[in-house]
């Protein structure tokens, strides 16, 4: 282990078990990393007291890999104690009154939260720009977003500031700005991992996601934060799993994997990106992998889909914000009526009123069939489709992005554009099955580019070890950000 | 011509219903980005109209659980910026005579 920084979990684990360091020395070490180096890439929102940390390991039970290893929480997940903010100015004062579901399984085993991690406001975008206090910058080139709306999760990972970090992905938050910054990024099966204290943008389609460097540290920390929660309603009744007993260099006899043809044929697909993915099916196919080619035609309906969807999910969950009971509030307004409309008007970004409107206009009288009612029937087609894919292939092969990371402020005039790269990773979510996101080189200009891996219902396992076959054989999960990658 | 979807009037009666104030600066922009994402999802109308009896199949079922309060609402009230004696404060609502 040469440099602490990019170390796996496995081997500062070992160096924890071998007494080489300890825990408070390792909490030491990363919250360091961020005093020193996050400086450019302004990935956290905190970073919490030594002391603060450490308070709340006192009860853990060191029996995890990850027991001792820090990681970073996207900031909305609720940590006790702890300001949740969504990157809203809503919530910048706004502390949890109890544990998320995984927070709480987290803190059981010991894993250290140094902080939070800054988002797009309410997990609202695609790059982090929507934060309503900082931009985050990629470190593989900090005039570049991270991708969104996880960004502030991916960058740090990706610096090597800290070794995994929490995410939520509803339509591709994980899995976007992982592959934007070369690092492994997994949307379990809707239902996996409980939403309780997840604050909810889209409900049906809000799922928290592990971004890590490697695929074993993502199944480490998956591992610990999947299973059964009666404090979610829609949480599955499966019972808690270790992902890492998956990881076989070898993939499973005969796997058929399911290339969709329509995502690489869609508009905006970066000749380069093609040519890495192209790279990834041919390591596949030597490793014994049957390719298949397949189109999943109700899938160019999916930005569609999820657009009205997810915003008229997030018209309904956020009512909650009234300014009354927690959030901003505005003390001067003088009636009832000014207190609710200054708050929202004052507390929401541009962004995330947009997406509330949009959500009120497909809900209301005169609308609701010809566009949410709509887009849940397409959903529904779009899960047949999968299910049907899935009866011919274990699993489906698609891009992440269509291109690498774009400059900040790229699509300012044309906030559609931007959104319609939700294409790619939408599906996942509102078909319900778990993706993964895994690092499969770069463009000709440096920049990070991923693949997408799906897999029917519960097939995490499967997943995981696919993924894990792939990384064995390449070098990408080992190549840092040269800004970051001389650093101690 | 193309249809308009959405007018100024329908966005902000829709400002309204959802308890938010736009400048008039941000009418007209607001509402062309509006227009732009309905009009993306107008393709949705007819490829339904094909599917009119599909619904999606869940695999999770409903989870029931006792419900108990677990938490102490001191710390709750005092999540709100304006607070009183252990309750929420607004502004007057109805005036005593």
């Amino acid at each position: 282990m040469n440099n602490l920084s990019f170390a796996t979990i496995h081997e500062l684990s070992q160096a924890l078990k071998d007494k080489k360091i300890s825990v408070s020395e390792l909490i030491s070490f990363f919250s360091q990393q961020f005093s020193e180096h996050d400086g450019a890439l302004k990935s956290a929102l905190e970073i919490f007291s030594q002391e603060s940390i450490e308070h709340e390991l006192k009860n853990a039970s060191a029996t995890s890999l990850l027991s001792g290893i820090p990681g970073l929480i996207k900031d909305n997940i609720c940590q006790k104690g702890r300001i949740a903010s969504c990157s809203s100015k809503m919530l910048e004062n706004y502390r949890a009154s109890y544990d998320a579901t995984a927070i709480e399984r987290l803190k059981a085993v010991g894993a250290p939260l140094l902080g939070r991690a800054n988002m797009d406001e309410f997990a609202m975008g695609s790059s982090t720009e929507t934060s309503a206090f900082f931009k985050t910058a990629n470190p593989w080139d900090i005039s570049r977003v991270p991708g969104g709306s996880s960004g502030g999760s991916a960058a740090c990972v990706a610096a090597g500031l800290v070794p995994w970090a929490l995410g939520s992905d509803t339509g591709g938050s994980v899995r976007q700005p992982a592959s934007f910054c070369n690092i492994v990024g997994s949307k379990p099966t809707y239902g996996l991992v409980s939403r309780y204290g997840l604050i909810a943008y889209a409900s049906s389609l809000d799922q928290i996601g592990v971004l890590t460097r490697t695929v074993h540290d993502n199944a480490v920390v998956m591992s610990e934060i999947a299973g059964h929660d009666e404090r979610d309603s829609t949480s599955l009744r499966v019972k808690k799993t270790d992902y890492t007993q998956f990881l076989q260099r070898k993939l499973p006899a005969g796997l058929k994997i399911g290339v969709v043809t329509n995502a690489f044929e869609a508009e905006g697909m970066d000749a380069d990106v093609v040519k890495r993915l192209q790279d990834v099916l041919a390591v596949y196919e030597k490793s014994g992998a049957v390719i298949k080619r397949l189109s999943l035609p109700a899938m160019d309906y999916g930005a569609a889909v999820y657009f009205m969807v997810s915003r008229a999910e997030a018209a309904s969950n956020l009512a909650r914000f009234d300014g009354i009971r927690y959030g901003y509030r505005d003390t001067d307004a003088k009636t009832l009526s000014d207190v609710y409309v200054n708050d929202r008007s004052h507390g929401f970004g541009a962004e995330v009123k947009r997406r509330i409107l949009i959500g009120n206009y497909a809900l209301s009288s005169g609308h609701a069939d010809a566009y949410y009612q709509s887009a849940k029937t397409v959903q529904a087609l779009m899960r047949q489709q999968f299910l049907q894919a899935f009866k011919e292939v274990d699993l489906l092969f698609m891009p992440t992005t269509p291109s690498g990371a774009f400059k900040f402020g790229a699509f300012d005039n044309d906030r559609l554009k931007m959104d319609l790269q939700d294409y790619f990773n939408a599906s996942a979510n509102l078909t319900g099955v778990p993706a993964l996101s895994i690092p499969a080189g770069f463009t000709s200009d440096g920049l990070p580019v991923g693949f997408q891996l799906i897999g029917p219902d519960l097939s995490e396992g499967l997943l995981f070890n696919a993924a894990y076959a792939y990384e064995q054989q390449t070098p990408w999960h080992t190549m840092m950000p040269p800004a970051y990658s001389s650093k101690k | 011509m193309a249809v308009t979807l959405i007018t100024q009037e329908e966005l902000l009666k829709l400002a309204t219903l959802s308890c938010i104030k736009l400048e008039a600066h941000e009418v007209e922009p607001l509402r062309e980005s509006l227009e732009a994402v309905l009009g993306y999802a107008s393709r949705l109308k007819d490829i339904a109209a094909q599917h009119q009896d599909l619904h999606i199949q869940q695999k999770s079922t409903n989870v029931f659980r006792v419900d108990k309060a677990t938490l102490c609402t001191d710390p709750l009230v005092e999540s709100a910026q304006v607070h009183e004696n252990n309750y929420f404060v607004v502004p007057v609502i109805i005036k005593q005579s």
